[in-house]
């Protein structure tokens, strides 16, 4: 049922500028598939991000180095609208013969809504839409791609969440050329523990499914969060692919927010 | 903002870009149809027609040099060109499939001059196109083929190409399309890649400083090589010639490198996201003769059709007093604006004129070369009208008339000239363009036909022109002959005169033996520029007895030549073929990267005219015992044919190992592993997957490869480290011959000790004779050895008590012999330097040097373990050291100092402070001997090397039990 507009004590307790919710660092492009928060907050914030494939066996490595503007506004204490714009996105290619190209990147708007919540838990309703915004990168085609599932959480403790989300992705190339469409599910899992005041860890099990094969990986998350004084928000997040198709080492963020 | 307001510009995005004009056949559809490239490009004229078949086995395929369509290809073919795509089952080269251009010629001229143009996407392997279907289109008069496939490494990205004729035009009409269907991001070059193969084109492209000059490169600094330039042409240099060259129509500039290896060529590299796709249209086109100018004249065209640039014609003449265009002089021209671009090159025809296109309203240096040297330069200004630039007088030459009298009688002979003074030398020295090494005079380019370098084949009097200067002139009929001299001959200017060298067969070669050299390259291998015409006065010229052809991946067999020549009669020519690694592939598991095997020899192949490579077999992604398995396949008779480990270390070619023991990576201080694994020490003994054979069971291993002998006392080590655990294979001497110029045909050579006879040639026995070691290898020394009545060989006998090894060494009197060495073992010892020298080097006396007798007793070690003999005779050896401690000799002495240290290595400028090194070499040679000496005279003939003979071992099998076992390594 539909939980009366009161904010949930974990979100209220968790109103200044430590992150929440699950690692965001994304293995794919706008981290399609990566569910969100899902307590509302009105921020403003910078991430640095680098993802990173490594194998001289097959000659082949591939930096992607972005820097992420990112903005969020809680339209009321359920619902949230977010925006991702990679204002740079430099990718660097290894190979026999190397490639690098350097523009914006993708651009990512979503919203989230807590739907249904109880006295220590919630469930949200999540969704984005990745723009095909990298001109400089794809040069005739545009990939656009979408997600949309749901997130649970369960507060333990007051500091101690636990998250579980399942986010289905489609994805499709514009263009003119093939459409190349991509269907696929996230499954992860995990839990955030606010150790000190100021001062989070998260810890998630991440796993998708379907999109570019039947396992596309498997693997953990890692972030510790930060807050400095009351708006300001710094973490270190990373997304480690243990087994399945994707080929990268990790994928890491270094996120500053503002939270308003 | 409403969203009723946004609605209409997103809507209109989102249409544009589904509705964007993009690929049409990269989603499998096999009934796709790809458009018709470069649709701004019109050619019109008379009569014009297209026409395009599959050849089928009664079809006479085009001819020319490099021709090599075949049963099962496809002809593209219109008025003025043809061109010959590949069946998608027999492709070729650096392809992983069918479908790359093959032949590209000129309608009933029979020039095809051009290996292999195929697409890529980088310089891996798995980035090479594979395409998995080929349809022949007819729109009406238009006919085009259209191929589908994807990356070789990449299933999921699909490629698709159209070849494309249409009436009137001078070339194909290209456009591929690709598409990343992968889930990352790859670096994508995509490119035609044109496959020189290196000694016979010279890529041009019209770039400030470029023109024939580009920066040279290794696979790890490819990168500095890329440049835009707005076209490439190149030209062949043998005739029947053409040159090609290719235009985009799709971009304004073509992106790449250049060498004469490989050229590339298309869009600038780019980061090729996932989902992202391509398209590539450009114009590849072909011009008769040898001149880049007809190439560049089309690609000055497309451009003003493309890109609207402007061109005129420039035109003069070029004269010479002394000399006849064209005939026995070789002049060019090299058009320079004033931005330092040059923009063609023009071979003046026989009457001393020429024209070439130009951009319009430009001032242009004309640079006038001549023997391979400018010599004169003159400036022109165009606008928009055709410009005559007027006469260029190059400097006067002389003529002189060589003839070569055999025994008496006028016949085929290679003629070498060469500077009888410094000055001479420093005055006539020139190069090809810039390219290939100098050489002085340049009598005709580097590695084409007579003249070549300062080479010439005579046949009766044969003119040729000459800078002025002072020169000597040498000949000889193979190694067994006395040097034919005529020295200080004056030559002025405008003047002509004759000489006469006069050759005498000696009688040195020894009774019962045939002569061969089994390692021939002509104009079929790709990396030989030398017409079949001139390859053949060469095999006569060379004395040899037996020639094994053995072109580079495919087969000829030179009947055409021969008829045309008459000299059927001359000597035996056996057909086999090289087979030469470009796929890189994966098979040894304690290396990182891919490669290929090195080069292996098959022979006898027999040629099939309009077969796929001739006659030969697909020979790429094997190891070596898989190559052997798949020639027998073929039809090589594992029983009568013989298997040739060719040049065993080497270097590379585009990652490309020339040599098998360097592929695997051997340490020879440590044993083979005879387990047969996929690791350096085991490979040798692997047998792979479908393979009935393992790599191991060849027959011969060439211990003496070219005339320079450079890495003679490498390969030369592999055969010792072989024989020392019990690895018993015959040792051969083969010239490697590509041109007049990169290898002396027939020297070195083997002497085949043999029951056969050339009156009445058997195959079967001679190979028989060859594959059981019954052979001196040699470049001018002949070494007979007994121990009792057996002879060198890989039969092993149980030596008697009293045994003694009897050596006679004898060589024409132009042949220095310093020494004779005795290795038993691997353990060399200089048995003996006292030899005799003949009184006068280019007599006819003082063959015999020495004859020895030396009791085993004093020769081998205590005890009663089998043991091998070697001798040798020649030049004394440079020492070498192993720094990198692999056991294998790898630097020399070369300052001087009397120890080989990190001091002698070429690439360090300090200690390394470790005891094996990374970074090795060079070899030490035979210093350069003084001018007059007999040592400079025996390099008149034999440009480089150094005298050098071995026989095949004895095997002793002392222990007497009736098997031969290895001594071990030391």
């Amino acid at each position: 049922m539909v939980g009366p507009r009161v904010a949930l004590m974990f979100c209220t307790a968790w109103t200044d500028g430590v992150a929440q919710g699950p690692v965001e660092a994304g293995l794919v492009d706008g981290d399609l598939g990566g569910a969100h928060r899902v307590c509302p907050a009105t921020t403003l914030g910078l991430t640095p991000a680098a993802y990173a494939i490594i194998e001289p066996e097959n000659l082949y490595g591939r930096i992607l180095a972005t820097g992420t503007l990112t903005g969020s506004w809680a339209v009321n204490d359920r619902l949230e609208l977010y925006a991702r714009l990679e204002a740079v996105r430099m990718d660097m290619l290894i190979s026999a013969i190397s490639t690098s190209a350097l523009g914006p990147g993708y651009t990512a708007v979503g919203a989230s809504w807590r739907g249904v919540d109880g006295d220590n838990w919630a469930l949200a309703v999540q969704g984005k839409l990745v723009l095909p915004t990298a001109f400089l990168h794809d040069e005739h085609g545009a990939p656009l791609a979408a997600d949309a599932g749901v997130q649970f959480v369960w507060a333990a403790r007051d500091t101690l969440l636990v998250h579980a989300a399942v986010m289905p992705n489609v994805g499709l190339a514009l263009g003119g050329g093939p459409l190349y469409p991509r269907l696929g599910v996230n499954v992860d899992a995990g839990a955030e523990w606010r150790a000190f005041p100021r001062f989070s860890f998260v810890l998630d099990g991440i796993s998708a499914f379907g999109r570019t094969d039947t396992l596309d990986y498997a693997g953990v998350g890692v972030g510790f969060r930060g807050g400095i004084g009351e708006h300001a928000g710094l973490a270190l997040e990373a997304r480690l692919p243990l087994v399945g198709r994707e080929r990268a080492l990790t994928s890491v963020d270094i996120r500053f927010d503002w939270r308003f | 903002m409403r969203w009723g307001r946004l609605q209409v510009p997103v809507l209109l995005l989102l249409l544009s870009l589904v509705a964007c004009d993009g690929p049409a056949c990269l989603e499998g559809d096999p009934a796709c149809l790809m458009p018709s490239p470069c649709e701004v490009v019109a050619y019109t004229c008379e009569g014009g027609s297209t026409d395009a078949y599959w050849l089928g086995p009664n079809d006479v395929p085009p001819g020319g040099l490099a021709a090599l369509g075949a049963t099962g290809d496809l002809v593209l073919a219109n008025d003025r060109i043809v061109a010959v795509i590949e069946g998608l089952d027999h492709p070729h080269y650096i392809a992983p499939t069918g479908g790359s251009i093959l032949d590209l010629g000129i309608t009933g001229k029979d020039n095809d001059s051009l290996r292999q143009v195929f697409q890529a996407t980088g310089l891996l392997p798995e980035e090479g196109f594979h395409y998995t279907s080929m349809e022949l289109l007819e729109e009406g008069e238009i006919r085009a083929v259209q191929l589908l496939g994807t990356l070789d490494g990449y299933p999921d990205v699909a490629v698709a190409t159209r070849y494309e004729i249409r009436p009137c035009e001078p070339g194909l009409r290209v456009r591929t399309e690709i598409g990343n269907g992968t889930a990352d991001a790859l670096s994508l070059y995509l490119t035609d890649a044109f496959y020189w193969g290196s000694r016979q084109f010279t890529p041009f492209t019209p770039r400030a400083g470029a023109g024939f000059t580009h920066p040279s490169f290794g696979l790890s600094d490819i990168g500095t090589a890329f440049f835009d330039v707005p076209f490439m042409v190149a030209g062949m240099h043998s005739d029947p010639a053409a040159s090609y060259g290719v235009v985009a129509c799709s971009e304004e500039q073509l992106t790449g490198f250049q060498s004469d290896n490989v050229s590339a060529m298309g869009p600038a590299p780019r980061v090729f996201p996932a989902r992202d796709w391509d398209v590539y249209e450009r114009f590849i086109f072909a011009a008769d003769g040898a001149s880049i100018s007809g190439a560049a004249d089309l690609a000055w065209e497309l451009r003003e059709q493309l890109w609207g640039e402007a061109w005129t014609t420039l035109s003069g003449t070029v004269v010479a007093p002394g000399g006849k265009l064209g005939e026995n002089l070789r002049a060019s021209l090299l058009v320079v604006d004033a931005d330092g671009v040059p923009v063609t090159h023009v071979l003046p025809a026989n009457d001393g004129s020429w024209s070439a296109r130009v951009p319009a309203d430009r001032t242009y240096t004309l640079h006038a070369e001549s023997f391979g040297r400018e010599v004169a330069t003159s400036e022109v200004t165009v606008a928009g009208d055709p410009v005559n630039a007027g006469t260029i007088t190059l400097p006067a030459v002389g003529e002189v008339s060589i003839d070569v009298l055999i025994d008496g009688v006028s016949d085929y002979a290679v003629v070498n000239v060469i500077p009888a003074d410094d000055a001479t030398a420093a005055a006539t020295e020139g190069s090809v363009f810039g390219f290939f090494e100098p050489c002085a005079p340049m009598l005709g380019l580097t590695h084409g036909g007579s003249p070549s370098c300062n080479r010439v084949i005579v046949n009766g009097p044969t003119t040729i022109a000459l800078p002025a200067g002072n020169y000597d002139f040498y000949t000889s009929r193979g190694l067994f002959s006395t040097l034919g001299a005529v020295q200080g001959v004056t030559v002025a200017a405008v003047t002509g005169q004759s000489v006469t060298l006069e050759v005498t067969t000696l009688d040195v070669q020894p009774a019962g033996t045939l002569t061969g050299d089994f390692h021939v390259h002509g104009g079929a291998s790709f990396d030989s520029n030398m017409p079949d015409d001139d390859r053949v006065k060469a095999f006569v010229a060379s004395g040899l007895e037996i020639v094994v052809t053995t072109e580079h991946d495919v087969v000829n067999d030179y009947a055409v030549a021969i008829d045309a020549l008459g000299v059927a009669d001359r000597f035996t020519l056996l057909t086999g073929t090289e087979a030469t690694g470009h796929l890189l592939f994966r098979y040894r598991t304690d290396y990182g990267f891919p490669q290929v095997v090195g080069h292996w020899m098959y022979w006898p192949v027999l040629y099939d005219p309009t077969a796929p490579w001739r006659g030969a077999t697909y020979d790429e992604k094997a190891e070596p015992g898989l190559l052997t398995t798949r020639q027998e396949d073929g039809g090589w008779s594992r029983a009568e044919g013989v298997v040739q480990m060719n040049h065993p270390y080497g270097g590379a070619a585009f990652g490309r190992d020339y040599s098998w023991a360097t592929a695997m990576g051997i340490d020879q201080t440590l044993p083979l592993d005879q387990a047969g694994g996929s690791t350096s020490q085991s490979l040798f003994f692997h047998k792979a997957d479908d393979a009935r054979y393992s790599n191991d069971e060849y027959d011969v291993q060439e211990v003496m490869n070219g005339t320079k002998n450079e890495s003679l006392l490498q390969y030369r080590s592999f055969w010792h480290y072989l024989l020392d655990q019990g690895i018993v294979r015959g040792g051969t001497a083969n010239s490697d011959s590509h041109s007049l110029v990169e290898n002396v045909l027939g020297t070195p050579r083997n002497v085949v000790f043999t029951a056969t006879t050339r009156a009445d040639f058997d195959v079967a026995t001679f190979n028989a004779d060859v594959r059981a070691g019954h052979i001196l290898g040699t470049n001018g020394p002949v070494i007979v050895a007994s121990i009792g009545s057996r002879t060198p060989g890989l039969e092993s006998f149980a030596p008697v008590a009293d045994d003694v090894l009897h050596i006679e060494v004898s060589a024409a009197p132009w042949v220095p012999v310093a020494e004779v060495r005795v290795l038993v073992n691997g353990q060399a010892s200089t048995y003996t330097t006292e030899l005799l020298h003949p009184a006068d080097p280019l007599g006819a006396e003082g063959l015999a040097r020495v004859t020895l007798d030396i009791p085993l007793s004093d020769l081998l070690p205590a005890g009663s373990a089998d043991s091998w003999i070697v001798v040798e005779a020649g030049a004394a050896l440079a020492e070498q050291g192993d720094l990198d401690c692999n056991g294998l000799p790898d630097t020399g002495d070369h300052n001087g100092d009397g120890s080989i240290d990190w001091r002698d290595v070429e690439e360090l400028d300090e200690d390394p402070g470790v005891d094996c090194f990374d970074v090795v070499g060079p070899l030490a040679e035979p210093a350069e001997p003084e001018r007059g000496s007999v040592e400079w005279l025996f390099r008149t003939v034999t440009p480089h090397g150094y005298p050098m003979s071995f026989t095949n071992p004895f095997l002793l099998d002392r222990d007497g039990n009736g098997a031969w076992s290895g001594p071990g390594l030391p």
